[in-house]
Parts: C-alpha cells; sequence; structure tokens
C-alpha cells in the first residue's frame, strides 16, 4: 500500500509518540495506565479574626488536683463548623495531651473539645489548635 | 493544506490528546481549610493552697492532730490542728465530737475559697461545714455550716459566741460539697457548685476575722456526720 509521503510522517509522528507511552508502562510489568497532573487549590482559614480559649476545670478529690477536664473556644467563625479539630494541651514544648474530633459542632460562636484524659491544671500553660478540612 | 495531510494532523494531535486527557482529571480540586492556633497561659483554674483526702491511715493511730497533710508534693507541707473535740479518722472519712468542733490547717491567707465533702448531713439537728480566716488556738472563724434537712448558713464563730449571719434554703444529699470564700470583704457559701449565701463583712466582722490563715472542718451535732477532701485554694467561684 502507498501512503502519500507527508500524512504518513505525521501518523508514524504520532504513533511513535503512543508507543513510547506504552513501553514506559510496559517496564513496570504492566501497570495500568494512569496519569499525572498538578493543579492549584485554595487552603483558606475558616476564622481569620482569632479564636478565645478557655478551660473547664474541676478538683479532683482522688488525685487532689484541678484537673483540665475539656478545652472551649469562643469567637469561631460559624465556616469552622463540621470540620475536623485537634487540640494539644502543653506545658512549654512538652505535649500533655492530643484530642482528635473528626467534626467539630460550632454553635452560637463556639464548641468544645473534652479531651480524650484530663490533665494537671496547674502543669497547663498552652495549647495549639489545628481545624482542618 | 491538503485534505490528507490534515487527516495526519488530526490524528497526531488526537495521540497528543490522549496523554494530556489524563492530566485534566485533576482539574477543579476542592478548596480546604487549614488552620491553627498558638495561645500561651495557664488554666485558670485556682491554685490549691492545702488539701487532704484522708485516704491514708494517720502517722500515730487515727487521731489527727499533729498529722501532716498526705500528699505534700500536692497540698503543701501543712499540719493538722485540732481546736475543740476529738477527731478521728476511720477509711478516709473524719468524724468529730463536742459541739462547735474544729480542726485546721494553715492555708496562709485570709482571702481563700475553701471546701469539703460532707454525709449524712441531710437530716435534722446534723450541723457541720468548713470554716475559713480560723485563728487557731483563739476559735474565731468563718463556717460555711450545712444545717440539716435543708438550709445552708454561714456561721461566725468568736470564741463560745457562735452568730448566724445569712441563711438559705439548699438541697442537701447523702453526701454534699460545701464551699466557703472569702475575698475581700465579699463572702459566698455554695452547696455542690450553687451558689448559696453571698455576705458582706461589715468593718467590725472584718476586724474581728483579723489575721486569720487557717482552714478547716467544723462540726456542731449529728453523730453520723462524716468529712472528707478537703481542699484550701485561691478565691474560685461559685
Amino acid at each position: 500500500m502507498r501512503l502519500p509521503k507527508t500524512p504518513f510522517i505525521a501518523v508514524l509522528a504520532g504513533i511513535a509518540m503512543a508507543g513510547a507511552v506504552g513501553a514506559s508502562a510496559a517496564t513496570l510489568g504492566g501497570l495500568s495506565s494512569t496519569g499525572l497532573g498538578s493543579d492549584n487549590s485554595v487552603v483558606a482559614a475558616c476564622d481569620t479574626d482569632g479564636i478565645s480559649i478557655a478551660y473547664t476545670t474541676a478538683y479532683n478529690a482522688t488525685a487532689q488536683e484541678y484537673q483540665v477536664s475539656a478545652v472551649n473556644f469562643t469567637g469561631v467563625n460559624a465556616a469552622c463548623n463540621a470540620k475536623a479539630a485537634s487540640v494539644s494541651v502543653r506545658n512549654g514544648t512538652t505535649n500533655l495531651g492530643t484530642t482528635n474530633a473528626a467534626s467539630i459542632t460550632v454553635t452560637a460562636s463556639a464548641f468544645s473539645i473534652t479531651l480524650a484524659s484530663p490533665v494537671s491544671a496547674a502543669s497547663v500553660n498552652g495549647v495549639s489548635l489545628i481545624i482542618s478540612g | 493544506m491538503s485534505p490528507r495531510w490534515l487527516v495526519g494532523l488530526v490524528l497526531w494531535v488526537s495521540v497528543l490528546a490522549i496523554g494530556v486527557a489524563h492530566a485534566s482529571v485533576l482539574g477543579g480540586l476542592t478548596p480546604k481549610t487549614l488552620e491553627a492556633w498558638n495561645q500561651s497561659g495557664g488554666s485558670g483554674a485556682p491554685t490549691v493552697l492545702t488539701c487532704d483526702n484522708f485516704s491514708l491511715a494517720a502517722a500515730t493511730g487515727s487521731a489527727l492532730a499533729s498529722r501532716p497533710v498526705q500528699l505534700p508534693a500536692k497540698c503543701g507541707s501543712g499540719t493538722w490542728s485540732t481546736h475543740l473535740g476529738t477527731w478521728t479518722i476511720a477509711s478516709g472519712l473524719l468524724r468529730a465530737t463536742t459541739a462547735n468542733a474544729t480542726a485546721s490547717i494553715n492555708a496562709g491567707s485570709t482571702n481563700v475559697s475553701a471546701q469539703a465533702t460532707i454525709t449524712n448531713a441531710n437530716g435534722s439537728s446534723r450541723i457541720a461545714g468548713v470554716a475559713i480566716n480560723h485563728t487557731g488556738a483563739t476559735r474565731i472563724y468563718l463556717v460555711g455550716a450545712l444545717s440539716g434537712p435543708s438550709t445552708a448558713q454561714l456561721r461566725l464563730v468568736n470564741g463560745g459566741t457562735i452568730t448566724t449571719i445569712a441563711s438559705a434554703t439548699v438541697t442537701i444529699g447523702a453526701s454534699a460539697v460545701v464551699r466557703i470564700t472569702r475575698n475581700g470583704s465579699t463572702v459566698t457559701v455554695s452547696v455542690n457548685g450553687t451558689l448559696a449565701i453571698t455576705h458582706t463583712l461589715t468593718s467590725g466582722q472584718i476586724t474581728t476575722l483579723s489575721g486569720g490563715t487557717r482552714v478547716g472542718l467544723y462540726w456542731n451535732s449529728g453523730t453520723g456526720i462524716r468529712f472528707t477532701n478537703i481542699v484550701a485554694t485561691t478565691p474560685a467561684s461559685p
């Protein structure tokens, strides 16, 4: 069969590129075809004007100390509702305990996270909060 | 451009398009939230000045007198003094005899909160409470008391003279936590975390109470009454 020259070259070029793709996959032993791409996405804050933090404390007579049982957040934007959150109570750089919440409920601009394990109130001098999702 | 050349070009572009299509499926990522805060500062819990839960046996026998608090690392190095009556420990509970008996420990402050758990005060003719501003041997102090079956009282005791300054109706169960707080001239009494009494001390009462920095327990009547879990802190509400 005689094919016109110039179109034939163009077709060959296309087949050659397709073949190159196929050859690359073949060297990995039959991986299914896949793609690689990238895109940009916005990572935005759900609250931009700050959040106030307070603690729920109670006296534990057995331990004979005040303990922090929950961390309470106020001034929270409703956009943070239903997001995941993680709170860590700290003593300096020492993490006294981290509690994760799969979904927070922001009601009247506030939410609370009950700590998985209460910690000595006297030891707490800081807290870190992450909201994501 | 000839039609054949055009067909070839289309085929070539089609092959390229197949490859590009893989990248296009990633288009349109969903925006996400990621936000972190760090805040320094204490928990706001009151500072414990002294405490005792009577869970350990007394050093000598069961007497409370001269007994150190049992957890110095958290409760300080105070030692109990008894000022009237006989105070004994049994199974983590404290009991007293003799009307208006008090036992105290130094908290080092006139502005203070003190609370304790009192059991079996929920009946008639049963009176017991928590004392602050106790002067020791001269037995001048304020008491936040339960007066069964359903009254909270603020008493000022000056030696043998007992004055009920204020009272309120409360619910007293088989076990109740009584707290009395003085902060300046303001005195409050709460039962199980609920504010029952607020009183402003007169200048005369302040003068009478001057110098009393001990906290303790007060028993007036009711043989079944027991005490445990006393803790004194910086003033805390209610």
